[in-house]
């Protein structure tokens, strides 16, 4: 990396070649100048906490609290956006894990879970890592979160950006969707019961027929005489 | 308790619709809603529709979600807000910030000098206090791996959650200041 003692030429040499790479030789040369691969591939010693086969977690020598702990992917990405969503679920899995741990290991009385992207977002380092640092009450650390409004038009714009962005849209307050073949369903729904009772009971008429049938070679007025009915 | 819907939960009352509030994303079990009253405009928070108090008590299968449609929020930041950066910032306990006491992954947009500061002063601490602290951490952290990414029964062996008692609820519902 930029190194102080470069000269003029030997920077603007540096800044010309990192130009004319391609990504793959971008994301290898950070990682060759990452101190974060360092720790990982073992070159640079760390207090390390835990370690799986994609996820490592280290203590942070300039640590908010004691036991703050930065945990990362081994792999080399910028910025948390870069990261596959199967990598985002296995290093908060473990962020949670240890977060659960530092409220009984180090009576810690709460955690914060910080990830900054880019400068402006506090980024110190150009490797993808969480910030979990246990909180006490009176630790002497002050987030500053302020509270800013938006107007209506704003509200409307910003979250119709993100939800399109994201895939989906924003409701808006708008009269129920009626479909207009709704008439049609509703119709037959009426229908069917009225035409189901006549065909019961023209089966009902049948099987009573079949049962009348034996009977139907019989003269009723023979019956009639044995009952002696006149 | 955790899990379900609490009546008097704020954020229970915003998934439920009885609080009105602006959407950028929903599924089954999870819910992104606009800050109204954020930090910078595009502010948005990720929510379980259970009720949970900490992140403790989110089930490992729903964690892995939750974050993967954070950093799709922060994504969409960067690309449909031109945000020059993205904080992603949960607070745990009320030692940590907390003032809801349902748990929330807030998704902020950043820009130079916006009044955010979520950094914090290094604490010196010599060599003894680092080993020890990470003999302590490395230590509990042995038993950490093996999550239940996939819903499954809840295993016997599985560590009781920490919950929070009644009286630290309502100390949270007392606290409430900021209203999404």
């Amino acid at each position: 990396m930029a190194d102080e003692n470069m000269s003029q030429e030997q920077l603007k040499a540096l800044q010309e070649k990192i130009k004319n790479m391609s990504p793959e030789e971008l994301k290898d040369f950070q990682k060759k100048q990452c101190i974060f691969c360092q720790i990982v591939s073992g070159k640079i010693q760390a207090k390390k906490i835990y370690e799986d086969e994609k996820v490592i977690g280290i203590l942070d020598i300039n640590p908010g609290n004691p036991g703050h702990t930065l945990i990362m992917t081994k792999e080399h990405y910028s910025i948390m956006p870069q990261l596959p969503d199967e990598d985002v679920a296995d290093v908060f899995l473990v962020v949670k894990a240890l977060s659960n741990s530092m409220l009984r290991s180090i009576d810690a009385q709460g955690t914060n879970i910080v990830v900054a992207n880019g400068i402006a977002a506090g980024q110190r380092v150009q490797h993808f890592m969480v910030h979990l640092i246990p909180r006490k009450e009176n630790d002497g650390i002050n987030f500053v979160l302020p509270q800013k409004t938006m107007n209506e038009n704003e509200i409307e714009l910003i979250g119709s950006k993100l939800a399109a962005a994201l895939g989906g849209t924003v409701e808006k307050e708008e009269p129920p969707f009626i479909p207009q073949f709704a008439p049609l369903p509703e119709k037959k729904i009426n229908e069917t019961p009225k035409e189901e009772p006549p065909k019961k009971t023209k089966k009902q008429a049948k099987t009573n027929l079949a049962v009348d049938q034996p009977k139907s070679g019989i003269n009723l007025d023979d019956i009639s005489k044995i009952l002696g009915v006149k | 308790m955790a899990g379900k819907v609490r009546e008097n939960c704020i954020i229970c009352q915003i998934v439920g619709g009885g609080i009105p509030s602006k959407k950028v994303y929903e599924d089954d079990l999870t819910m992104a809603v606009l800050d109204v009253n954020g930090a910078n405009p595009g502010h948005c928070f990720v929510i379980p529709k259970n009720h949970y108090p900490i992140i403790e008590q989110v089930p490992d299968s729903e964690i892995g979600k939750m974050f993967q449609v954070s950093n799709k929020i922060s994504t969409a930041i960067f690309e449909a807000l031109g945000a020059q950066g993205t904080n992603i910032f949960v607070a745990n306990g009320i030692p940590a910030g907390q003032t809801v006491a349902h748990f929330m992954i807030n998704v902020i947009p950043r820009k130079e000098n916006d009044g955010i500061n979520l950094q914090w002063q290094p604490k010196q601490l010599s060599e003894e206090e680092m080993s020890t602290v990470e003999l302590k951490l490395k230590d509990s952290a042995k038993n950490v791996g093996n999550f239940e990414k996939e819903k499954k029964t809840p295993k016997v062996s599985a560590p009781k959650p920490v919950v929070l008692s009644d009286e630290e609820e309502e100390y949270f519902s007392r606290q409430i200041r900021r209203i999404p």
